[in-house]
């Protein structure tokens, strides 16, 4: 048994392609809602694209859905592309949103006015006109009235009540029914059909929108002409057939369910009618309108485990990474594309861009992204390729780092990453560069070195200055107060001492206390006052005595004094002499008459030569 | 006579280095006007010989690595640019200029930590010069020997009494410690920059010892000790080996 075409939402795209803009204008932003056709047949796809242009993607928003009249969206979010060319060295950017749409029934369908948000502005779309045709009058593609599911074939009235079929003749089964995977893993959903041999089936389609909240999905290509195939259960002949077939990767963790798959279709049963006749001549009039619904989908989802690279991102599957440049050299100002590819199966339309650390003096555009799916295998495989456009803006060679990108392999339960390398440019031409950076940024260039200053503040003499512990003034200025400080404590220390040493003092005035009276008397060899010249030799011997000997002089007894002098050592004729200078001295102070000047002489030469005396004899 | 003798001998550097500064202000005027217009190997050459007459300032150095980074030659370029920017750390200019030259040299080391006591030495000497410091402990040095002094020769009291002949010399003392201290063992070691295109550092000062690491030009790095043809510097990373002194320049 071979059915017609089930999924309406798999028909190809329409033969031409018809734009028509609905252009609004504010500033040099321009928003256009396009259709690929005008006219559909009634079981082909609708394919609705925004396009926003003139903006750098600041502030672009993804516009709601459309709101349709005769027309039901088959995807709640919009696929979406950006586009980035260079044309004559201009850089121009625009952002696509594209939903697909069914017709809902023949005749005239429109598609209402959509805002769209663009930072601050708003924009709206004209409404787009559709005409829905049916399938006959567009060029052939397959014959609709092979459909079991075509919701377009007009059913023949049947004048008796059709016996309907039973949950057990007919029911749709998922697989898996329930699943427990990581965050972002993929899972295949698959709806199938189940009905009992014999019955057939018309009319079939999908009554609301299969949701999934909480997962990011794509649809797998199933067969549009699928020949069922026979299995056994329960002791029953089923046909099967599967009706959907979806990839789903929830964006959380947690439990999530995803809603039934509900069909409406009109069933014949082979069976129940008692009347072989009416059976035989009323095929048309035992169809019986029924509606399915699958079970719900309950999957667990658990968090991705800890430790993941600093470069992951939420990709999670099996991947590959491919990085280059299209060209090595190039000329400054000109523009070279980096392209990352990452292959493999998983959330690839979630992937977010790798991250890529340049120089500072290549300045960069996007990057843009580009997804594609293998949607024909058991599982959503394919490809995305980000691309930046790199713009040296100064000669010399750059080094781009490696580029790494991390994900998660279920399969392993591990991280994993893949490093390109390091990728090289080399930039030629004028040094001054083919362009001026076009950026600024705090009056500074982005990406190249600052203009010459063109003044300078302070000029600054060259000379080696060598360090300061190195240098001699240093020293000089630290030792000099050390100096002074220190031979001021000692000269104090000796004061103090001297102070202290009332024998040390005398010892030491001496010599200088007898040398004053020796001057004096010196004096007045030529004067007449004979008894102050002997005096003064009296006390300058005397006080040469007691100083010396730290004795008081003042009322010495001869007798005393003869005895001192023994005591410390002076021998008798010495002594002997020094009292008969005494005697000279007392004779020339109380009866200066009768000293000739001959004898002053003699007088002070003798006081000299004793105190010389004295002075051997206690320095011995 | 003597006072003005005296003057004129103080005056007459005053007077050289003056006219020294307006032809050096002249001939940068002629050399930026040719970096401007892109004959840079000429501009090159005026500023050369403005600096071979012994003056430079963070402006000449800055366009100097103008220059060199306009000719590609990006070792000398980060070189020069480094010495405009220790020059007048604060200038944006300088700052983005390093910044943009140092995003192309090749080589990227991590850094090891500084010990806290050397980024605590770091931090002071940058709010006060160890020159401050060494002319602030002499003041209080010979602040505390006039006060000795006084009180030793002239028998005045100070109102502080015994205690600020003991403080000020302590304070002295201790800001000159910070001075040599700085001075024998400065927070920061001298600083260099490769300037040959790609050079490899050896264990030992000798051309026949074994690799430790190659680096490339524009690469900022500290000398440790020098021979007249070698130099033993230290990466950002703590890898030490010898290289040609041909190789780099001080900062």
């Amino acid at each position: 048994m071979r059915l017609p075409p089930l999924h309406v939402l798999a028909v190809a795209a329409s033969a031409f392609l018809f734009f028509v803009p609905m252009v609004a204008e504010a500033q040099d932003i321009n928003v256009e809602a396009s259709v690929n056709a005008t006219e559909v047949g009634d079981q082909e796809a609708l394919t609705l694209t925004v396009t926003i242009s003139g903006s750098d993607g600041t502030g672009v928003r993804t516009p709601d859905p459309p709101e349709t009249e005769g027309l039901a969206l088959t995807q709640r979010n919009p696929g979406t592309r950006r586009n980035v060319s260079i044309v004559n060295g201009r850089v121009t950017q625009s952002f696509g949103f594209t939903w697909m749409l069914r017709p809902i029934a023949e005749g005239k369908a429109r598609i209402l006015p959509m805002t769209v948000r663009v930072g601050s502005q708003t924009f709206q779309t004209d409404p787009i006109d559709v005409t829905v045709v049916p399938q006959s009058q567009r060029p052939a593609r397959r014959s609709p009235v092979q459909d079991p599911f075509s919701p377009f074939q007009q059913p023949a009235p049947d004048p008796e009540p059709p016996p309907a079929p039973s949950d057990r003749d007919i029911f749709i089964q998922v697989v898996p029914a329930t699943a427990s995977v990581w965050q972002h893993e993929q899972v295949v959903v698959d709806y199938q059909l189940f009905f009992r041999e014999g019955i057939q089936l018309r009319q079939s389609r999908l009554t609301d929108s299969w949701d999934a909240n909480g997962f990011w999905r794509e649809e797998l290509e199933v067969d549009t002409r699928p020949v069922p195939r026979t299995v056994v259960r329960n002791g029953l002949r089923y046909n099967v057939i599967t009706l959907k077939r979806a990839a789903v990767f929830p964006s959380r963790s947690g439990t999530l369910t995803i809603d039934p798959l509900r069909i409406e279709s009109e069933a014949m049963l082979p069976f129940g009618r008692r009347d072989p006749f009416q059976s035989l001549f009323s095929m048309r009039s035992r169809f019986t309108p029924i509606e399915l619904a699958s079970p719900e989908v309950t999957i667990t989802a658990e968090p991705l485990p800890g430790g993941a690279p600093e470069r992951f991102s939420g990709a999670v599957g099996s991947f590959r990474m491919d990085a280059g440049l299209n060209r090595s050299r190039v000329q400054t100002g000109d523009g070279i594309t980096l392209r990352v590819t990452i292959e493999g199966e998983g959330n690839l339309a979630t992937l977010e861009a790798p991250r890529v650390d340049l120089p500072a003096s290549i300045e960069v555009l996007g990057p843009t992204s580009t997804v594609r799916l293998d949607r024909t295998g058991e599982r959503v495989s394919g490809s995305k390729i980000f691309e930046w456009v790199l713009i040296p803006r100064a000669r010399g060679s750059y080094t781009i780092p490696s580029i790494d990108f991390s994900w998660f392999n279920p399969a392993t339960a591990r991280y994993e990453t893949h490093a390109s390398g390091a990728l090289a440019i080399t930039a030629e031409g004028d040094p001054t560069g083919t362009a001026a950076p076009r950026a600024l940024l705090n009056g500074l260039p982005v990406g190249d070195v600052a203009p010459p200053l063109l003044q300078t503040e302070r000029w600054h003499r060259t000379g080696s200055t060598a360090p300061l512990h190195e240098r001699r003034l240093t020293w000089i200025l630290l030792v000099g107060p050390l100096l002074i400080w220190g031979g001021t404590r000692v000269a104090l220390e000796r004061r103090r001492r001297l102070t202290a040493d009332s024998a040390l003092v005398r010892r030491r005035l001496a010599h200088p206390v007898s040398r004053k009276h020796l001057q004096r008397a010196e004096g007045l060899l030529d004067s007449d006052d004979i008894a102050s010249f002997y005096e003064e030799l009296d006390r300058a011997l005397t006080g040469f005595i007691g100083n010396r000997l730290n004795v008081s002089e003042t009322g010495l007894t001869r007798g005393q004094l003869a005895e001192i002098l023994g005591r410390h050592g002076i021998p008798e004729p010495d002594t002997a002499r020094i009292l008969s200078f005494l005697e000279v001295c007392d004779r020339g102070r109380f009866a200066p008459a009768g000293h000739t000047d001959a004898d002053r002489e003699e007088a002070l030469s003798d006081a000299s030569t004793l105190i010389i005396l004295l002075d051997e004899r206690w320095s011995s | 006579m003597m006072l003005l003798l005296l003057v004129a001998v103080l005056l007459v550097p005053q007077a050289t280095h003056a006219q020294d500064v307006d032809s050096a202000t002249s001939a940068f005027d002629n050399a930026t006007t040719l970096l401007s217009e892109g004959r840079y190997e000429e501009a090159l050459t005026e500023y050369e010989a403005i600096r071979s007459n012994g003056v430079f300032s963070a402006a000449l150095w800055h366009n100097m690595g103008v220059a060199h980074y306009r000719l590609d030659n990006l070792g000398q370029a980060i070189l020069y640019f480094e010495r405009a920017a220790r020059m007048d750390p604060e200038h944006e200019a300088i700052a983005h200029s390093l910044r943009v030259a140092r995003e192309r040299q090749v080589d990227s080391f991590s850094s090891l930590p500084r010990p806290f006591w050397r980024t605590t030495q770091a931090a002071v000497l940058d709010a006060v010069p160890p020159g401050a410091w060494f002319i602030l402990g002499l003041t209080f040095l010979y602040g505390a020997l006039a006060l000795f002094l006084i009180k030793v020769f002239g028998g005045v009291r100070l109102p502080l009494g015994q205690s600020i002949h003991r403080l000020l010399p302590a304070v002295g003392a201790a800001c000159v410690f910070i001075a040599l201290s700085s001075s024998i063992s400065p927070p920061r070691p001298e600083a260099a920059v490769i300037v040959a295109s790609e050079v490899t550092l050896a264990e030992q000062a000798d051309s026949a010892a074994p690799a430790v690491q190659v680096v490339h030009e524009g690469l900022t790095v500290d000398i440790r000790a020098r021979t007249p043809e070698w130099v033993l510097i230290q990466l950002s990373n703590g890898t030490r080996g010898w290289v040609p002194a041909v190789a780099l320049e001080s900062i």
